[in-house]
This record gives structure tokens, sequence and C-alpha cells, in this order.
């Protein structure tokens, strides 16, 4: 099952081009709930019109961005548990018509799509190059894995974090009209300028060029389609399971030496030195200085090898055969097995 | 059954693919969750949801924070394949939750009196080998070597020096007809079969402790590699000597060279005991062996509790 959602609020963009976002929830997910924030009737009945759920969150965009998503998402998804999920925001939509088949055999084994985004500027026949970014827009539910947000108030994505980090490149073009017309890029400006006067959360020279970078160019839809697969292709990315094993390395922590009841030194790790330390019978040594390497093989030995003696627990056996080592009950038992070894020499 | 089982399935070679495959062809069901990319909440809301009979978890160097909340409410499973008293990590019985588990599984058989002493409920099950990795490999010109060695040599742990000693006699009495391997990355799956094949002897090594001995005993037989390995107690108890391997003892470098140099020559016999071994190992010591011991394990201690 794919599900949909997006957050629909009350700016410009929002109000004109949420339609024909909603058009494609309708034609790739089997149920769309839509995040409503500070939306007016005009914009809820269109919503309930496509037959999709609405979820009211009226707090402050700006300020409790990060809070929206993650708490609407830890509230719905383990309990729908759907198989993916498409999110859109609500001035997006795709340029070529994907089916959701195409999307999950795109997506394959993997745990997160990135889509690449294309910012549309004046008319649909434009965009504005320097804005192309790559950004998560459908993912595969995966229970075990945290539903935790980025933490900030804006630019904070619309997907939990950690698939952000382990999502990969997926050839899907998206029509972003954010920044559409001259109005609907002011509106933006003066969003950012509210709740990130200081360009903590983006660049300030991003919100300046906004307004500032004019520059469109007339776009090849079939060209680019090209150069994102040819993008792709020449750019391989790690799997899924890959990114995983990157992702969680050992930390590195002071280690102690720490003799133990039995006389044995051995080293603790300083998150666990204080407990061990409480403890009747460890003694505190000193911290461990040098690098653990083990055993380390000379690159040239000087002198004769020789085996260590090793103390053991091993018990002779009186009737063990030289050759092999099989232990015979009795001396009788013994010559009878050696005779094997006879018979082979003959 | 139903098992969550918590463990590094990154990798076809890895145990707990091995394992889990293995419970999964007793007619288990498993649930496999990737340490490290795991969400206690969700841990959490999975186990009190009650869909799962066991929870079973490898050792790794992932801590999932405090695990005291999971109490009763599953029956919780660790199953390592390494031995920790004795050596310097002993120190983490103390404190790392893989030891607080209901049921603690090590091939460890030698200190059963340490681990009670330690408040471990400690089951003993030996290693094993997959079952679908037990036949016997097509040679390979690649691998050259009539003796070789396989395994971790040039830092193994500080405890066993024995291990680098034995690896540098073998190259300054053999020279060219003796390998360590991996020459380079990892050796595993059909790779690993085919060198079994190609080399007439395999010397084998384990750190020495009582009713102890690591899976390459039953890696390499189960996948027809001929083998030398050290007298250990408790193995006589598993394996007959002379006719599954061919033992020496630690240190005694006159028995292992004999013995060595013997089975260089004496192909019919050494042909012999190859097929032996084999054969007792696929036929007694894989994984679906071992999970069914495990089975059996936790059985007992559910009907000890009700």
């Amino acid at each position: 099952m794919i599900m949909g959602y997006g957050v629909c609020g009350p700016d410009i963009t929002t109000r004109k081009h949420m339609r024909k976002t909603l058009d494609e929830f309708k034609r790739i997910c089997d149920r769309v709930i839509i995040v409503a924030n500070r939306i007016n009737d005009f914009q809820y009945a269109l919503i309930k019109n496509y037959g999709f759920e609405i979820y009211n969150d009226d707090r402050e965009w700006g300020v409790y961005q990060w809070r929206i998503k993650e708490d609407f998402i830890k509230k719905f998804i383990p309990k729908i548990k759907p198989d993916y999920l498409l999110c859109l925001d609500m001035d997006e939509v795709f340029y070529r018509a994907v089916s959701g088949r195409e999307l999950v055999e795109m997506l394959g084994d993997n745990i997160a799509g990135y889509f690449y985004f294309v910012y549309m500027r004046n008319d649909e026949n434009h965009y504005n190059p320097n804005y192309a970014l790559w950004n998560v827009r459908f993912w595969q539910y995966r229970p075990e894995l945290s539903l935790d947000w980025e933490k900030k108030s804006l630019h904070c994505g619309l997907a939990p974090k950690v698939y952000y980090e382990l999502g990969i490149r997926l050839p899907v073009i998206i029509k972003h009209y954010g920044l559409f017309t001259e109005e609907e890029r002011r509106e933006k400006t003066e969003r950012y300028k509210k709740y990130d006067p200081e360009g903590k959360q983006k660049s300030t020279f991003y919100y300046q060029m906004i307004q500032k970078d004019t520059e469109t160019r007339k776009i090849d839809w079939q060209e680019l389609e090209k150069e994102v697969k040819e993008f792709i292709k020449n750019n391989p990315e790690k799997s899924a399971s890959e990114k995983l094993r990157i992702k969680y390395p050992v930390n590195m922590k002071k280690n102690y030496y720490v003799r133990n009841p039995h006389g044995l030194v051995v080293i603790i790790g300083e998150s666990h030195l204080n407990e061990t330390l409480a403890r009747d019978g460890f003694e505190l040594l000193g911290e461990v200085t040098e690098k653990r390497t083990g055993v380390e093989e000379t690159s040239s030995v000087v002198g004769k090898v020789e085996l260590p003696v090793v103390e053991t627990s091993v018990k002779k056996e009186p009737y063990e055969c030289e050759f092999c080592g099989f232990v015979a009950k009795n001396q009788g038992g013994l010559q009878l097995h050696k005779r094997k070894h006879k018979d082979s020499e003959l | 059954m139903n098992w969550l089982y918590i463990g590094n399935f990154n990798y076809e070679y890895n145990t707990e693919v091995q394992i889990a495959n293995s419970l999964e062809a007793l007619g288990h069901n498993v649930k496999r969750i990737q340490v490290g990319a795991i969400s206690v909440a969700w841990l959490k809301e999975t186990i009190m949801s009650g869909g799962y009979d066991v929870l079973l978890y490898s050792k790794t160097n992932d801590i999932l924070g405090d695990w005291k909340w999971i109490g009763n409410n599953i029956l919780t499973v660790s199953w390592c394949l390494d031995l920790y008293i004795g050596l310097q990590r002993e120190a983490q019985l103390l404190w790392h939750p893989f030891w607080r588990n209901h049921i603690v599984i090590t091939p460890d058989g030698g200190h059963q009196k340490e681990f009670k002493k330690y408040g471990i409920n400690h089951y003993w099950v030996r290693a094993g080998v997959y079952d679908k990795e037990c036949y016997y490999g097509k040679k390979d010109e690649g691998f050259n070597k009539e003796i070789v060695f396989v395994g971790s040599w040039r830092k193994y742990l500080p405890e066993w020096p024995y291990r680098l000693k034995l690896i540098q006699w073998l190259k300054q009495e053999y020279g060219e007809l003796f390998s360590p391997y991996p020459t380079d990355g990892r050796i595993y799956g059909d790779k690993l079969n085919s060198l079994y094949a190609s080399a007439k002897i395999v010397v084998g090594d384990s750190l020495y402790s009582p009713y102890y001995w690591s899976d390459r005993i039953y890696e390499v037989l189960g996948r027809g590699g001929f083998l030398i390995h050290p007298k250990i107690e408790g193995l006589e108890k598993e394996f007959v000597y002379g006719e599954h391997f061919v033992p020496y003892e630690y240190g005694n470098e006159k028995q292992l060279k004999d013995r060595i140099n013997y089975y260089l020559k004496h192909d019919k016999e050494r042909e012999e005991i190859r097929r032996c071994g084999h054969e007792f190992v696929k036929n007694n010591c894989t994984y679906i062996h071992r999970c069914k011991e495990v089975i059996e394990i936790i059985k007992n201690v559910r009907s000890k509790k009700t």
C-alpha cells in the first residue's frame, strides 16, 4: 500500500498549486492524509472533494514545523503500516506521470528515494538552473527504523531523518512551484526573514538569491531526463545496508586497565568504569594510552621460530597412534589399528 | 516459535544469517533486525504487542540502552561463538546486557562454575557450520599451496601469541608449500570450499581453554578439508581422533611436523579421514543441529518457569 501525505498551509503557493499535487496523490496513492495547518475553508473542501483524510495541526509553522511533521508520522504510520510513503509539498508535481508501481520498482530493495527537483520560474517552459536539488520523497516504511525528524524549525525535510541518510537517487523529476512567480518568491523570502533572520537554518545568501537571482533557462525535459539518468549512472551509490553499516561505527572512547578479582588485568571502557570499580575486588591500574593492536606480525623473524609450550589439561594417552593420533583402548587395539597404516605403505 | 533476532545481517557469511536461515528451515518464523538500525521504541512496542516468543541477540558492539524494561515480556536469548572467560574481555560479563538475558549460549563448556558466579544462566552449545555450505568444493588452480591455515593471525587476541608463532613456524618449516589465508579481504562461501578442496592439509588452531574450541573445526571438516588440529580437553568426546581429523599437542613441533609430513605423502589415508570428518560434521554438527539444541534448552527453561 502506498500512502501519500503532505502539509497544506495557507500560503499563496499552496493555494495556487495544491490541486495539481492532490491530483498526483490521487493518481499514485492508495490512501492519503493531508496535514492541514491553518488552511481556509476552500482548501479544506478541496481536499475533502478528493476523498482524502485531513489531520489538523495549527501550531505555528515557522516554529513547530519539525514537530508537526514528526507528531503526524508517529501518530499514524505505526498504526497504518503502509508499505511505502509518498510525500509531496503542495507545490510539487511529477514532470512525467510515473505510477506507484514504477516508483516501487525503481526503489527496489532500497529504503528511500531522492527525486530531482527543478524550480519552475515564471512559466511552464522555464526554470532556474541554480536551484535544482535532490530531496527524499518516496520511502519504504521500516518499523525498526526511527521516525525522529531533523530538529529544525525550517528546512527539516519531509521524511524522518534516517531515511535521508539511507536514500538513493532515483530518475524522477519533480517540478517545484515554490519560487514560480514574483509574488511567491516575495512571500517565501518574508517568511524566512521572520523565522530565520540570521540564516542559521540555511544561509542568508540563499534567501537573498531567491529574489535577486533572475536567471531562467528554457527547459528541454527530455534532455534533462537524460542528464539525470546519466548522473545517477556515473555516480553509483552504496546500498542501504552498506549505508547502515557505515552509519553505526564503533565509538572510540577512553579505556582503562583494571585488575579484576581473578587477578586478571582487563580493559574497561570509560562508560563502565565507575560501575566496575564500585564492585569488590576491582582495582584501577591506569588509562590505556597505547593503541591496542593485538599481536603484530614482524616483517622478518630473527633466529629460529619455536612453537611455545602451552599448559593444557589434556591427558597423555598411552595407546595413541603416532601417525594419526587415534587412541586405542589397549595395546592390542593399537596394534590392530596400525595395520591400516602399514597396509597403506604397501 | 516466532523469533525476533537482532544481529548483523549485512553479509551472507555472517553467522546470524546462517542461524536465522537454519531456524527457518526448522519451521520457525524469524524477524531479522539489523543491529544499529533499530529504534528502542519500536522494539518495546513490538515486544509488548506479544507477537513474538523469543528475542535472540548476537553479541555486537552495539548496546541497545537499558534492557531492564524487557523484564519477562519475552524470553531473551544471547548466542555468541566466542570465548570470554580467561581473556581481557571477561570484564564485559559484569555489565554488558548480553550476559543478563534469560538464556546465554556460548561454545565455552569449561567454565560453568564461573558463569554461575557471575549470575549468568549459561548453556553450552558448540559452534557449528552452515548446512548449505557442507559440500566438497572444486579444486582451484589459484589455490596452489599444499598446506594452509585459514583465519586471522596478524592481529589476533593478545592473550594467544601461539597463533602468530604457529604461522611463522609453518612458514619456516614449509616455505612455499604453506600459506595462511585470506591473503587479502575475506574468503568465504564457495571460494572457501574450493580452497579446502585444493589444499592437502589445513592446519588448525584454537585458543586453548578446556571444553572450548572455535567453529574452525566444523567449518573445515564440513566444507571438505583435511584438518590437523591441536588437542583440547573435551574435543575427544565429540570427535574420534585419527578418524575425523588428526590431532597434535600444542607446542609439540616434532609431532606436528611428523604428522604433516605423513599426510602429505599418504593420499589414500588422508582422503579417507577427509571423507569421514566431512560426513560426521554434515550429519551431526550443522547449525540445524545446534538450533535444535537451543530450542530444547528454551523449552526446558520455559517448562521450569510454568
